[in-house]
């Protein structure tokens, strides 16, 4: 399948957690909407996470939550993405550990760190949405990964997703093409003039401007191609607006805007959201799986603001179970139909992201 | 009166070279003036500025509020600290003690002004004018007003002057610029934050007088008897709250006994929500609101204190104790760490650490040795 070794970390000796039944519920509710009530789950997941882990409790209890008396899931305490680099949290113990790409700001910053300890419910997660919004139909495509395997980086999340979605739904010319020097232009480049049929490409928007400014000619891809992409061009070399980069992956891979999916995650988060073009949908709105709801806060009061306008991008994310559902990003967004639109990052707030761990390792 | 006239934006190289050459052709004239006269056209000037119903002022007040990020309240409270830092029995005696006519090196000197602070220029043109230095004010791109408004209203006073002090501004870090008007400068002095320091520090070496970014803390020594927490926390509060924390005398951290730091926050929370409603704080852009989210979040996860303030009225917690976090500048909008220390020598590791960049500390109490 590629001649980089996919490991399995998952550890599936570990003893299951305690209280199994509201990942369960959460499970039966990521594969049909119809078996439970989100905010019956919000809140039990909220109660889940007050009960077994201990910041979580203090944060809610300084705040006066109680869940016995909470009938809301907005108000359940949200979580900023910065304490994940200070406070562990975890509701049993981790059975795989993400951590953020090291991306720091000029004057340095920690690493969020995910103490996951339900990498089942995340895998759960994943086939029950990459398929829908990147697969035109559902079987496997050959897949091309531009981003570090696990070998390369064992406590990447977006790693770990790529490396389920390669074994599951990948054909078996998929491969790697991430080096110790970043993205391997030359067999990436060879691998594409290879396929016949529709292909995958997986990859950050820095890989991706590495590669295509590599290519001497315009390759072009197979009809019903697809492009994942994921994280910004933000790095310290060379930043391509979204335009630019639609304009390269058209000009350079002839695959149009509408079969370019956006993905936005984060390491402190489960689930991700996608655009949606290969049902229609506008590829710059990033919409959210049923089990997660997207919200955008006031930057100051945190309540919720009216549709279109600007504001930090929350979520309640289901997936999110064994650490904290209710995160609040440094990111600013607003709302519009039926998802968002991301407009850029906090100013000031850290850089960070899986492109400038590709840039490192372009520069090792 | 048009508040821009004086205001030139040269942001040709050798246009600025030719103004700063011909500034500096005027140091004789400078010198011919009487102190007197310069002192009296000063207080003048300064007493106008104010004087919150004169419409210069009033005139200063949209723009100054938009360009420092301030409230109208706020930047009242903060012109009022500033222009009355610079008339007074102390400045008097500083007229009165330099004599202009010994001081070497005639050249001008070049003063880069920082956008957070209203009024700054006040501080480097009364030096200016007590050393009967010409100069070039630079204001910077957020707030263009204030030091051309200052030249002009000191011109009605004393026509003179206006051929010695020029009040420009160019965009910042353009070498082609800014370096023919360096050449022809005795000193450039910087207010700024660190990036700008640096920029201006491998241009000019020792050239360059940086008044970088500064912090300043408080030691409250709640053992004294004589220290009632109140009061000191009032007094707290306004240090804080003036300039919006912007400034370098602003506090950023309070240290005190384990014991006292959650009577303390309780006491500084209060203060800081009730001098809201009269010193109102200015806007809080994403950045700083998402770091002190993550401040408060952070504090009560680790079981640590947090005042129940709202946000925007500023907000205080207790820190670990030193050196667990370190001693750390504050995310800005009234935002204090109280951090728990047995004695003032647990500080001298981090305030090492702080070298160059510690404006102040605040002392209440002195039953500590």
């Amino acid at each position: 399948m590629t001649e980089t070794p996919m490991t399995d970390n998952s550890m599936t000796n570990h003893s299951t957690p305690t209280h199994p039944d509201i990942k369960t519920r959460i499970a039966r509710f990521v594969d049909d909407p119809t078996s439970a009530d989100f905010a019956t789950l919000a809140l039990a997941a909220f109660a889940f996470q007050y009960e077994h882990i201990e910041p979580y409790r203090n944060l809610c209890d300084a705040r006066g939550i109680d869940p016995t008396r909470l009938d809301d899931w907005r108000a359940v305490p949200a979580v900023p993405t910065g304490a994940f680099a200070t406070t562990p949290l975890h509701a049993a113990e981790p059975r795989e550990i993400f951590r953020s790409s090291g991306t720091t700001g000029p004057k340095g910053g920690a690493r969020s760190v995910h103490h996951h300890p339900f990498p089942d419910l995340y895998r759960h997660v994943i086939d029950a949405s990459f398929p829908h919004y990147c697969l035109p139909t559902p079987t496997p495509l050959p897949m091309l990964a531009l981003i570090p395997s696990r070998d390369q980086l064992g406590d990447s999340s977006l790693g770990f997703m790529t490396d389920h979605v390669l074994r599951n739904w990948g054909a078996p010319e998929s491969r790697y093409a991430f080096g110790p020097h970043g993205v391997e232009t030359d067999i990436a480049t060879n691998w594409c003039a290879e396929q016949t049929r529709p292909v995958l490409i997986l990859t950050t928007a820095f890989a991706l401007v590495d590669w295509l400014d590599s290519l001497d000619t315009p390759l072009q891809l197979p009809a019903g191609s697809v492009i994942f992409e994921t994280g910004g061009t933000k790095g310290r070399t060379r930043e391509v607006s979204r335009s630019e980069l639609i304009d390269m992956i058209t000009t350079g891979l002839s695959v149009p805007h509408d079969h370019v999916v956006r993905e936005y995650g984060m390491t402190e988060l489960t689930s991700q959201l996608y655009g949606d073009p290969l049902h229609g949908g506008d590829p710059d709105v990033l919409v959210a799986p049923h089990w997660v709801r997207v919200r955008i806060l006031d930057p100051i009061s945190l309540e919720e603001v009216a549709t279109g306008e600007e504001g930090l991008i929350s979520f309640v994310d289901l997936g999110n179970l064994g650490s904290a559902i209710h995160v609040l990003t440094e990111d600013i967004g607003y709302a519009s139909g039926s998802g968002i639109v991301l407009v850029g990052r906090a100013s000031g707030a850290q850089l960070r992201g899986c492109s400038l761990t590709v840039e490192e390792l372009s520069r090792g | 009166m048009d508040d821009r006239s004086g205001f030139e934006d040269d942001r040709d190289g050798p246009a600025l070279a030719e103004l700063i050459t011909r500034l500096g052709e005027q140091r004789q004239a400078f010198l011919a003036l009487s102190t007197e006269s310069i002192r009296r056209a000063w207080i003048t000037t300064i007493e106008t500025l104010l004087d919150r119903s004169d419409p210069i002022r009033q005139r200063l007040v949209a723009p100054l509020t938009r360009g420092c990020g301030l409230s109208a309240p706020g930047l009242d409270a903060a012109l009022d600290i500033m222009l009355g830092g610079v008339i007074g029995p102390a400045t008097d005696r500083l007229f009165a003690s330099v004599s202009p006519d010994e001081i070497d090196d005639p050249r001008p000197d070049v003063v880069i002004l920082a956008g957070n602070i209203p009024a700054l220029a006040v501080q480097p043109l009364l030096a200016a004018l007590v050393q009967r230095r010409p100069v070039v004010l630079k204001s910077p791109s957020n707030e263009p007003v204030f030091a051309p408004a200052l030249v002009n209203a000191l011109g009605e006073h004393l026509p003179d002057v206006t051929r010695m002090i020029a009040a420009v501004t160019w965009p910042g870090g353009d070498a082609s610029v800014e370096q023919p008007l360096f050449a022809h400068a005795r000193k450039v002095v910087a207010y700024g934050g660190g990036e700008t320091i640096e920029a201006l520090h491998r241009q000019l070496g020792d050239r360059l007088l940086a008044l970088g970014p500064k912090m300043s803390i408080a030691l409250v020594d709640a053992t004294d008897p004589d220290v009632e927490l109140s009061t000191v926390a009032r007094r707290l509060a306004r240090d804080i709250a003036l300039f919006d924390q912007n400034g370098c005398l602003s506090v950023q951290a309070v240290c005190t006994q384990p014991s006292a730091t959650r009577a303390l926050a309780t006491a500084l929370g209060e203060a800081l929500e009730e001098l809201a409603s009269t010193l109102l704080p200015g806007p809080i852009d994403p950045a700083r609101a998402s770091a002190i989210h993550q401040l408060r979040a952070t504090t009560a996860m680790a079981a640590r204190f947090v005042a129940p303030t709202r946000l925007e009225h500023g907000t205080v917690v207790v820190a670990p104790p030193l050196p667990e976090d370190g001693l750390q500048p504050s995310p800005g909008a009234r935002t204090v760490r109280i951090h728990p220390i047995d004695q003032p020598d647990d500080l001298a590791a981090e305030l090492r650490a702080w070298r160059g960049h510690l404006q102040g500390i605040a002392v209440a109490g002195h039953t500590w040795t």
